[in-house]
């Protein structure tokens, strides 16, 4: 669990503080994202959870120490860090790349030769073509999953990741994205996620921190913070289709209801899966021109969904 | 070519000392101007005020300099003070390239780096002197060279080396002599370039190479 209390960061000549009066929690396994325009201090707040800039005044606990007890080289070797730019070290190899906080922990080389391979599969990369190309060989989606199988090399607990996947092209980030998420929901670790793009932060997160001129304008799940936004900023920041967007967050199954004597089998046009974003079913019955769709998991009839039960859930406030 | 013939002892004795100035010059300049160039990277107001005299000393020229330490009491005529004057010429392109060498590395790797917990100790002799490596090494050969040349006027001041058959050569003058200590000044500069640029292949690390597509 990271905890800040009041933290306040103001860079030197700095009037107004880059972080104001900051106080957030970030629960153990849970990914929060932190959301906002350019200089809103985003970055300023994430790097100040590995100490890379001190604090002006407040705390910063990881599980309950305070992070100013701690040396700060320690502090980071036991933290994940993935930056934009990703800055791997272009006189060594990929393998040796991977293999740099596994080195400041003195690993015998067997076991960080096993740790790398296992890796670099995990990202996708065939380690015996990989292990011993330098990064300039490597394409930037490439080097992109280096960057955070890097970050991952000693099972850190916590991982921060400032826009990881912002230099990437659209295609490449959305499998990153999903390459991630599908590694998070096993790891389960506490993730702070820095982004400016709404999209990536409700399918990133679990929570979302909406920062304003360094101050935290709103803090709660994708669903609440698109449902009802705290003010007018978080209302443009998310943008006029904000409800078209918590579609992205809810599948069929959760509009699912049996067939009955109003809507029968015989009036569906064509079946769907349970596990199908309501956006995408949405778009399937524009196809069809229908109002209505049979639901299937794997083989077995579910039931149906509605336009009108879609349109009722997406219209529903928090708190229902 | 007569002269080289006749006088191959003296030749011989004139080449072993320039050698031997060069080298002192050089090693001595290594050993103050790298730690130097290194800690100004870490004070940029130094760094400028440091550069600034290294750029006007560059400016001086040679025989001015030569003389301005003769005049010093420990130094007076001779090596000594062709030493000072030679290190404190290199400063300009070895500190410099220290300094702009390490400057040059990619601030994001640095960041990267800090922010796995590497120390700053770790991240100058891992990742800050193996990526500058290529412009120190740069600034060390035209230190060598330079070294090389400048070091031919040290016999104006007591020193006898190469310079001494080409000033000689001059007072009488003897075409000949003049000859013969450019060129043999030419070859041992050319030498030690070659020899410099061996090394450097096998100093900068492969993947520099590869990035830079060489
Ligand atoms: N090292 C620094 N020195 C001075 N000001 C800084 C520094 N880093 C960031 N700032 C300022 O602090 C504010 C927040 O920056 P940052 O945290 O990088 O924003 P974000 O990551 O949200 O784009 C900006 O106004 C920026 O100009
Ligand atoms: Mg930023």
């Amino acid at each position: 669990m990271i905890e800040l209390k009041n933290v306040t960061k103001k860079y030197k000549g700095q009037v107004k503080p880059a972080v104001q009066d900051l106080t957030l929690t970030v629960q153990t396994g849970e990914t929060c994202v932190l959301l906002g325009p350019s200089g809103c201090g985003k970055s300023t707040t994430l790097r100040m959870i590995n100490r890379m800039i001190e604090i002006t005044t407040g705390d910063i606990l990881i599980d309950g120490e305070n992070i100013r007890d701690k040396d700060p080289d320690k502090l980071r070797m036991g933290i994940g860090y993935v930056i934009q730019l990703i800055g791997l070290l272009p006189h060594r190899t990929i393998a040796e790349n991977i293999a740099t906080v596994p080195r400041l922990f003195g690993w015998p080389k067997p076991k960080i030769t096993a740790r790398v391979n296992e890796l670099l599969e995990l990202m996708g990369l065939d380690p015996n073509t990989y292990r011993d190309k330098y990064p300039a060989q490597l394409s930037g989606g490439q080097l992109q999953r280096v960057g955070v199988a890097r970050a991952l090399a000693v099972d850190p607990p916590i991982m921060l990741m400032d826009e990881p996947f912002g230099a990437v092209d659209p295609l490449v980030r959305n499998r990153l994205q999903d390459e991630f998420l599908r590694m998070q929901k096993q790891m389960r670790k506490t993730v702070c996620f820095v982004t400016h793009d709404i999209d990536e932060a409700i399918k990133m997160g679990d929570k979302i921190a909406i920062f304003n001129e360094g101050k935290l304008v709103q803090h709660g799940t994708p669903q609440e913070i698109l449902s009802n936004p705290a003010n007018d900023f978080v209302k443009n920041f998310v943008g006029a289709d904000r409800f078209l967007k918590k579609l992205n967050l809810s599948c069929v199954a959760d509009a699912v209801r049996p067939f009955d004597n109003k809507i029968t089998k015989d009036e569906v046009k064509t079946y769907v899966q349970s596990d199908m974003l309501l956006r995408d079913a949405l778009g399937v019955m524009f196809e069809y021109n229908t109002d209505y769709l049979g639901v299937l998991k794997g083989e077995e009839i579910l039931g149906t969904v509605s336009f009108h039960d879609i349109r009722s859930l997406m219209s529903q406030k928090e708190g229902e | 070519m007569s002269y080289f013939q006749k006088n191959l002892d003296t030749i011989i004795g004139y080449t072993q000392s320039h050698f031997e100035l060069v080298f002192l010059a050089v090693f001595i300049s290594l050993i103050l101007w790298v730690p130097i160039g290194i800690m100004m990277t870490r004070n940029d107001k130094a760094a400028l005020s440091i550069m600034g005299i290294a750029n006007s000393i560059f400016c001086i020229p040679s025989l001015s300099l030569f003389a301005v330490f003769v005049v010093i009491p420990y130094l007076g005529l001779g090596r000594r003070s062709a030493l000072v004057a030679l290190i404190l010429y290199s400063m300009m392109p070895l500190l410099g390239n220290v300094y702009r060498g390490i400057k040059l590395v990619d601030k994001t790797v640095i960041e990267a780096a800090k922010g796995m917990g590497m120390s700053a100790r770790r991240i100058l002799f891992e990742i800050q002197l193996p990526l500058a490596a290529p412009v120190i090494f740069a600034g060390l050969r035209t230190t060598v060279v330079m070294t090389t040349g400048i070091a031919a006027i040290a016999p104006y001041i007591g020193e006898r080396n190469l310079g001494s058959i080409i000033i000689i050569g001059l007072a009488q003058p003897n075409l000949d002599m003049i000859v013969t200590g450019s060129i043999l000044i030419s070859l041992v500069a050319i030498l030690l370039d070659t020899v410099m640029g061996f090394f450097e292949k096998k100093v900068i690390p492969k993947g520099i190479r590869i990035s830079q597509g060489r």
